[in-house]
């Protein structure tokens, strides 16, 4: 690649900003939720974070099934075609 | 005349004039028709009837109402973008195929009896398979050859269930068809049948798989289309005639999550935008069944929206193929430095199906999430959020990641045409639109509850709609959600723990008929050969036995076939003469 068709995402500190940025906002957000009034359906929902630790938990299983499930159902590209 | 038209004639008539047109007036036409009939509906009073008899049983072709006019609308809306989107293409067969695909579908959402409805379903079925068929290869005719046999298999079943409730009932007519219990298993046969038939095309669960086999093979253009029409007019079928089956949210929430896995792992984005529909429709599916009016108008605005944002990442998507060559997540990256603005319409899509705040997709999956939250579901609730963290995954990153950013794969072409960049913008505009400003959206929703439970309201009355998407608490939960998904993709993208993209394909229900039965069958063939030969070598051997006792009788050395000598004969003879008078003298 030459250096002029270089973009700020292709330098790896700039990612980790956009990263560290990502984590700080999620920092935030927990305790955010308990500065407005909220009318939850389930008890569960009243555990501080709940929806960020379920969307962090379901996100990490989702990847790690799919991973499991490769090895049961991956085949060659060509495999309907022999 | 044109007044005494059905919704959906002035495109299924104006593509008869397609091949007579060539280049841009071509092009011009296929854009000018949905804006034609769109004006062509909304010109309609809601009380036009057409009358038809069919063996003097009376038709009703055309019903408007609320529920039919929001899916109208939204099918003329793709319709337009779609065929914007289309217009660089030279290739009559698939203007053709894609106008009559659509017209037909917003045909079947105006069906007022189950006959007009079955006739418009096989026109999608058979219209549609053209858009796979004209990539014109080998895989694709095979791929189009399935999805016909299935799709039109859905129709002889719907057809089926018709004849058989017609039998039953008299009536043609297409109403509420499950009983006010909601219980599918006190259905009678002929509404069981048309049941599996509408299950067949918004791809039920093991029913689905004609949608992730059929659609990746479409060409570019053709499969902008195909993501807009046949399953949203099957959820719109069951939205009018399944509604609060109960059997429904069960069927839809695993809809929902069974996609999301193998959409990880699937290396075609086409493909995995194809599972993301199959999770988008159940999300719809689950709200047919809760059946209350929130979550029914749920289902109807979540359609709306999705129609939209999908046909945006398809033809992001799309555009991909168009100009990088392939779709394949393992061969691409890095694109957002040739196709800046594909990439933002394409990130616009993937907010949306995401149902980040201020896009289309909050809106309208927050009236289904809280009809569940309502009815107080916590099992469907918890799963649609796990779905909801499934959608982020697949469609929310993994789609936008692996195509734009991700490892630059070096690959340098042009932004995608003017048309399609077009076509993009303004869906991508009306994404962010409805997700700003719902309330037209709201104002359109068809539910009401009334006097008798759940009705349709009429087009005259307003929509009674009260409910609000934007309250901090919703915001909030919603960021967490998404926000801490993509902070866990971040984790395992960066300790190498997600998995990498590869070159592979991978097994769905289709291995059942492409390769198991007829596995199967070739075993059963053996077998059967195997069991012909033992009676084939039984009665052979039968056969020799007799064979052999005729020749050793009758064969050169057999003891009939002699050559007896004269003397011998003479000898016998005279023991005979004298046995015959031994015996005179005796008796």
């Amino acid at each position: 690649m030459s250096p002029d068709n270089r973009k700020p995402l292709d330098d790896p500190a700039n990612v980790n900003r956009l990263v560290y940025c990502l984590y700080a906002l999620c920092g935030l957000l927990i305790p955010a939720h308990f500065f407005v009034s909220r009318k939850p359906h389930f008890p569960i929902e009243k555990v501080p974070g709940f929806y960020g630790i379920f969307g962090f938990g379901v996100f990490v299983v989702i990847v790690l099934a799919g991973k499991l499930l490769r090895k049961a159902i991956m085949r060659e590209e060509d495999y309907y075609d022999r | 005349m044109i007044a005494s038209l059905p919704p959906g004639a002035i495109l299924l008539l104006g593509s008869v004039l397609i091949p007579l047109l060539r280049g841009r007036w071509q092009a011009a036409w296929i854009v000018l028709l949905p804006a034609l009939s769109l004006a062509h509906l909304v010109s309609l009073p809601s009380d036009t009837t057409i009358p038809l008899t069919l063996f003097d049983y009376p038709l009703a072709p055309v019903r408007i109402d609320s529920l039919s006019l929001v899916f109208g609308y939204v099918f003329h809306l793709a319709a337009f973008v779609s065929a914007l989107y289309a217009f660089h293409l030279r290739d009559s067969t698939q203007h053709v195929a894609a106008l009559l695909y659509a017209g037909s579908a917003i045909g079947a959402v105006f069906a007022g009896d189950l006959m007009t409805l079955f006739v418009y379903w096989e026109i999608t079925a058979v219209s549609s398979v053209f858009l796979i068929w004209s990539s014109r290869t080998a895989s694709s005719y095979h791929a189009g050859m399935r999805y016909l046999i299935i799709q039109v298999g859905s129709g002889v079943l719907l057809l089926s269930g018709v004849l058989l409730h017609f039998s039953e009932t008299n009536s043609l007519a297409f109403e509420r068809l499950i009983g006010s219990d909601g219980q599918l298993l006190n259905a009678s046969p002929g509404v069981l049948l048309i049941f599996l038939a509408f299950g067949i095309k918004c791809a039920f669960p093991l029913l689905h798989n004609w949608l992730q086999d059929g659609y990746p093979q479409a060409t570019v253009t053709g499969t902008v289309f195909l993501s807009a029409f046949t399953t949203k007019l099957a959820v719109y079928a069951l939205a009018r005639g399944f509604a609060g089956t109960e059997v429904l949210i069960w069927i839809g929430l695993a809809m929902t999550l069974f996609p999301i896995f193998f959409a990880v792992i699937e290396n075609d984005l086409r493909r995995v935008l194809a599972y993301s529909l199959n999770n988008q429709l159940g999300f719809m599916v689950v709200g047919i069944g809760i059946g209350t009016a929130l979550s029914l108008n749920g289902t109807v605005a979540h359609a709306f929206a999705h129609i939209l944002y999908k046909g945006l990442l398809f033809m992001s998507m799309g555009a991909v193929l168009y100009r990088a060559g392939t779709i394949k997540a393992s061969e691409l990256g890095g694109l957002y430095k040739s196709m800046p603005y594909t990439t933002v319409f394409c990130m616009i899509g993937a907010a949306s199906i995401s149902a980040f705040p201020l896009f289309s997709g909050f809106v309208s999956k927050s009236l289904i999430l809280s009809a569940v939250a309502e009815q107080h579901q916590l099992v469907v609730w918890l799963g649609l959020l796990v779905a909801s963290a499934g959608v982020m995954e697949h469609s929310g990153i993994k789609i936008p990641y692996f195509a734009f950013f991700a490892h630059d794969a070096g690959i340098r072409c042009k932004e995608a045409p003017w048309n399609m960049l077009l076509a993009m913008g303004i869906t991508a505009a009306l994404c962010v639109l409805i997700g700003c400003f719902y309330l037209p959206l709201y104002d359109l929703l068809p539910f009401v509850t009334g006097d008798a439970g759940v009705q349709i309201r009429s087009v005259s009355s307003e929509s009674t709609i009260t409910f609000k998407p934007y309250t901090g608490d919703h915001v909030i939960a919603q960021f967490q959600l998404l926000l801490f998904a993509t902070m866990a993709f971040a984790v395992l993208v960066r300790t190498g723990i997600y998995p990498p993209e590869k070159r592979a394909i991978n097994l769905d229900t289709d291995w059942t008929y492409r390769r198991g039965l007829p596995a199967v069958i070739a075993i059963g063939r053996q077998r059967g050969s195997r069991g012909q030969q033992t009676i084939r070598g039984q009665l052979q051997a039968l056969a020799q036995q007799l064979l052999s006792a005729v020749r050793s009788l009758h064969g050169p050395a057999g003891v009939l076939a002699r050559t007896w000598s004269m003397g011998a004969m003479l000898t016998w003879s005279a023991v005979l003469l004298a046995a015959y008078l031994l015996l005179y003298y005796l008796s």
